[in-house]
Parts: structure tokens; C-alpha cells; sequence
């Protein structure tokens, strides 16, 4: 994983923040790949049950990690049991690796 | 050129980047009117399948909004930066400037905007129930982004100025909608702008 410690901690903590600490997150796509260099954040959050407002609540997660780890690409996306999975969805919950 | 030669061409350059704004709020102004003038729920959002109409009116909206704020955060801020005869950073510290200089409420709310915006031209459209909600959401975002009644960027008190080249000052108005006013005030050597 190429994340730094601080960039996990400021994900996690900021996620905890707006989501509760029941929410876990995952980190998916390119960052895993230990060959590629840089590159975005992509993000899954899994909430364990349904979220109003998530758009926005998503938004606001990624504005605090931009703030704090400095203006980068992040995606986030967010899921709970029986939301709408697009195959993006479905290749994070199954291969992201839990931050 | 002389620094005074540059600071007075920086000068120049946030003006004309002023104006350009300004153009784009009101053709912002105008595609928010129309999108929101239908209610934004999910059954909306399912017939923008068939209704090319409502479709172009989102597209629109989205990229409008998308543009004006990258004219504001990576030209109209650093170059009212420069016009001050301050230096700029990267965009969030050139942002974080703005917000201490009182010309943005909240870095916060424009990074939330942002990315508001980013999940609107997504193609993680899966759901329009979710759709329709953050569509919503960027409309009040949006209008979070005019934090001040009076004020989107800090004002110095306007004064005709003496000795002041003329061109500077000057004021345009839209329609009592959108007021961009721009004072030039040679005793603090500096130009800012104020959006209503």
C-alpha cells in the first residue's frame, strides 16, 4: 500500500468523523498496485446501514482529507447493505484492502 | 519591466479575469433558473433518459458550475493574489489565503462543492434516488458559496480615487442580480472586488 501512516490516519479519522466509527473504509484501485507510481485516492466507504445525504457526506469527507494531506484526486465512494452497486462498487468491496 | 510595470499588468490581468467571471455567473445564474425551476426528485432523474430537454438543462448546470469555480480558484484567486502583490501557492493554499482574507467563508464548503460537482459528471449515475439527492445537494452547496450577503470577495471602501488611473475603477451591473464592483484604492495598492 502506498499510502503514509498519516495519510491512513487522516482517512480513517475523517471518515470516522462524518460517517460514525461503525463505517469502514477501503482503499482500492490504483494506490494498491504496487508497480504504479502516485496516482488518485479511490476510497470505499461501507456503512452498515443506509446513509441520508450521503453525496454530501462523502463530499465532506473528502474536502478534509484535501485539506489536510493537500488537494489530490480522491473518489469516494459510499455503500450499504442493499444499495445499488455499479461494477466499480462491486470490485472495491471485494478487492479494496481495509485501511 | 519595472515592478511597478508588472504590479500594474497584474492589475490589469485580474480585472479582465474579473469580467470573465462575471460572464459566468450570470450564464450560471441563468442554467440554475432553468434546471431548478423543475422539482429534482427521482423520477426526474429516470426520464432524463428520453427527456433530451431536462438532460441538456443538467449538463449545463454541472459544467457551468464546474467552470466557474476553476476560473475562480485556479485564475480569478491567484491573480487577485498577484494584484495585491502577494505570492501564490498551490491551489489550496492560495484558496486558504482567500479564506483569511475574508474573500471566501469557507475553503471547506468550496472543496465540499467541488467535489459535489465531480460526483454529478461520475458515471456512478446507478441510482436515482442518489442522483436526484446530490443534485440537491450541489444547489445548496452552491449557494453556500456566496457566504456573505453582500460579499464573495473582500471589499476595501470605495472611493473614487485622485491620482488613480481611471480605468481601474469602474462598476458593472447585471440587473441588480449579480453586482461585480471593483474599487481601486491607491492608498493601500491594492484592487479587490466585490460579489453581490
Amino acid at each position: 500500500m502506498r499510502l503514509t501512516e498519516r495519510a491512513r490516519h487522516v482517512i480513517k479519522d475523517s471518515v470516522s468523523e462524518i460517517f460514525g466509527p461503525s463505517a469502514i473504509v477501503k482503499l482500492f484501485c490504483s494506490r494498491t498496485d504496487v508497480e504504479l507510481k502516485g496516482g488518485d485516492i479511490d476510497l470505499l466507504i461501507e456503512c452498515p446501514a443506509p446513509v441520508a445525504e450521503s453525496g454530501l457526506k462523502t463530499a465532506k469527507v473528502s474536502a478534509r482529507i484535501q485539506r489536510q494531506l493537500g488537494q489530490q484526486k480522491i473518489d469516494i465512494l459510499c455503500t450499504w447493505p442493499g444499495a445499488p452497486l455499479s461494477p466499480v462498487h462491486i470490485s472495491a468491496i471485494k478487492n479494496g484492502i481495509l485501511l | 519591466m519595472n515592478a511597478s510595470g508588472k504590479l500594474a499588468e497584474a492589475k490589469n490581468r485580474f480585472l479582465a479575469t474579473l469580467e470573465i467571471v462575471r460572464r459566468e455567473l450570470v450564464v450560471l445564474k441563468y442554467s440554475h433558473g432553468r434546471l431548478f425551476a423543475s422539482d429534482i426528485d427521482p423520477s426526474w432523474v429516470e426520464h432524463l433518459e428520453t427527456n433530451m430537454d431536462d438532460a441538456e438543462k443538467l449538463e449545463a448546470f454541472v459544467s457551468r458550475f464546474g467552470r466557474t469555480q476553476d476560473t475562480i480558484g485556479d485564475k480569478l484567486i491567484p491573480r487577485a493574489l498577484s494584484a495585491l502583490a502577494e505570492k501564490t501557492s498551490n491551489v489550496l493554499g492560495n484558496l486558504n489565503r482567500a479564506e483569511r482574507l475574508g474573500w471566501l467563508a469557507s475553503v471547506d464548503s468550496w472543496l465540499v462543492a467541488r467535489d459535489l460537482r465531480n460526483r454529478l459528471v461520475h458515471e456512478y449515475m446507478i441510482d436515482a434516488n442518489q442522483f436526484a439527492e446530490d443534485v440537491v445537494s450541489a444547489d445548496r452547496q452552491l449557494g453556500s458559496m456566496q457566504p456573505r450577503r453582500r460579499c464573495a470577495f473582500g471589499h476595501i471602501q470605495p472611493q473614487p480615487a485622485t491620482g488613480w488611473d481611471a480605468k481601474i475603477w469602474r462598476r458593472v451591473e447585471i440587473r441588480g442580480d449579480i453586482t461585480i464592483q471593483v474599487w481601486g484604492v491607491p492608498t493601500t495598492n491594492s484592487v479587490a472586488a466585490t460579489l453581490e
